[in-house]
C-alpha cells in the first residue's frame, strides 16, 4: 500500500500536464477541454500553471515576431527567380 | 508512406507563379522571423530565406497547391539551416538530453518554477524581456517554441516540419517552457518581483 501511492500520484501529475499542455496549445478535444476545467476547479496547482503557461504564451505572441523582411528582400527573391526561369 | 508517394505535379509557368505569389510569399515575414532567430544575423536570415525560396520554386512540383504552404516552407528553411549554416557556425549543434524521460520526471521542477514566477510579473514585460530569454535558449528548444508559440503550428505540424515523433515535440516543448521559465524568473527577480 504505502509504495502504490507515490506512483498513482506520479501518473495524475503527468495526465494533468500533458492536459494542461494540449488546453495552452488549443488542441484538446472537447472532453479533454471539460475534463481540464472541471480539475482546475479543485486543483489550485494546474489552475495557476495554466493561468502562467497561457500568459507566457501571449507575452510571446505579443513581443517576440518583431523581425519583419527587409524590403529589399522581397526584391532580392523576385529578381533570383527570374533568372532561375 | 503514402505521402512521400504523393502525385507530382507538373505546373506550367503561370501556374508556378500564382503559386509562388500567392501561397508562398506571403510568409516571408514568419520566415525572416524564423532565420533571424536562428542564425541571430541579418544577412544570414535573409540568404537562408532567399535559398528557402529558390527552393521552393525548384521543387514546387512537388507541393500540393491549396495545401498547407507554411509548414512546408518552414520545413525547407529548417532543413537548409540544418544542413549549411548550423555546420559553418561555431555554436554547439547538439543539446544533450534526453527528451522523453525529462518529460516525466519534471514535476518538481515545474513546481518550484510556478510558484516563483508570476503572471502579473510575466505581463509586465513587455520590452525584450521575453525575446531575449528565447534566444538565449538551444537553437532545437528555441524553434518549437517559435514554431508553436509564435507561428501557430499545430503538434502534428510540427513533427513533420521538424522530422520527429508528435511526442518529442510534446517533451521538448514542455522541456523548452521549463528552460524558458527559468530565464524569465531571474528577469521577474530583477524587475523585483
Ligand atoms: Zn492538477
Amino acid at each position: 500500500m504505502p509504495r502504490m501511492q507515490p506512483e498513482e500520484k506520479k501518473l495524475e501529475v503527468e495526465e494533468c500536464q500533458q492536459l494542461l499542455q494540449l488546453i495552452v496549445d488549443g488542441q484538446a478535444t472537447p472532453e479533454q477541454t471539460i475534463a481540464f476545467q472541471e480539475h482546475i476547479c479543485s486543483c489550485k496547482k494546474c489552475d495557476e500553471k495554466f493561468k502562467l503557461d497561457s500568459a507566457i504564451k501571449e507575452a510571446i505572441k505579443k513581443t517576440c515576431g518583431c523581425h519583419q523582411a527587409p524590403q529589399e528582400l522581397v526584391s532580392t527573391i523576385q529578381g533570383a527567380l527570374q533568372n532561375l526561369r | 508512406m503514402t505521402e512521400a508517394a504523393e502525385v507530382r505535379k507538373n505546373y506550367n509557368d503561370v501556374e508556378k507563379q500564382r503559386i509562388f505569389d500567392g501561397e508562398f510569399m506571403p510568409h516571408v515575414d514568419s520566415m525572416y522571423n524564423f532565420a533571424y532567430r536562428l542564425t541571430f544575423d541579418e544577412d544570414d536570415a535573409k540568404d537562408l530565406v532567399q535559398d528557402t525560396y529558390m527552393k521552393a520554386f525548384r521543387f514546387i512540383n512537388s507541393f500540393q497547391e491549396g495545401t498547407n504552404a507554411k509548414a512546408w516552407l518552414f520545413r525547407i528553411l529548417k532543413n537548409s539551416f540544418i544542413n549549411e549554416y548550423r555546420k559553418k557556425s561555431k555554436q554547439p549543434t547538439k543539446v544533450d538530453y534526453q527528451e522523453v524521460e525529462t518529460f516525466y520526471n519534471s514535476d518538481d521542477v515545474d513546481e518550484k518554477i510556478t510558484t516563483d514566477l508570476r503572471v502579473d510579473a510575466v505581463q509586465d514585460m513587455i520590452g525584450d524581456e521575453v525575446s531575449n530569454a528565447l534566444n538565449s535558449l538551444a537553437v532545437d528548444f528555441r524553434t518549437v517554441i517559435i514554431l508553436c508559440d509564435l507561428e501557430g503550428f499545430t503538434y502534428e505540424e510540427m513533427a513533420k516540419i521538424l522530422d520527429i515523433p508528435i511526442g518529442t515535440v510534446r517533451s521538448r516543448l514542455h522541456r523548452a517552457r521549463n528552460l524558458l521559465k527559468d530565464k524569465l524568473k531571474s528577469y521577474a527577480q530583477s524587475m523585483g518581483y
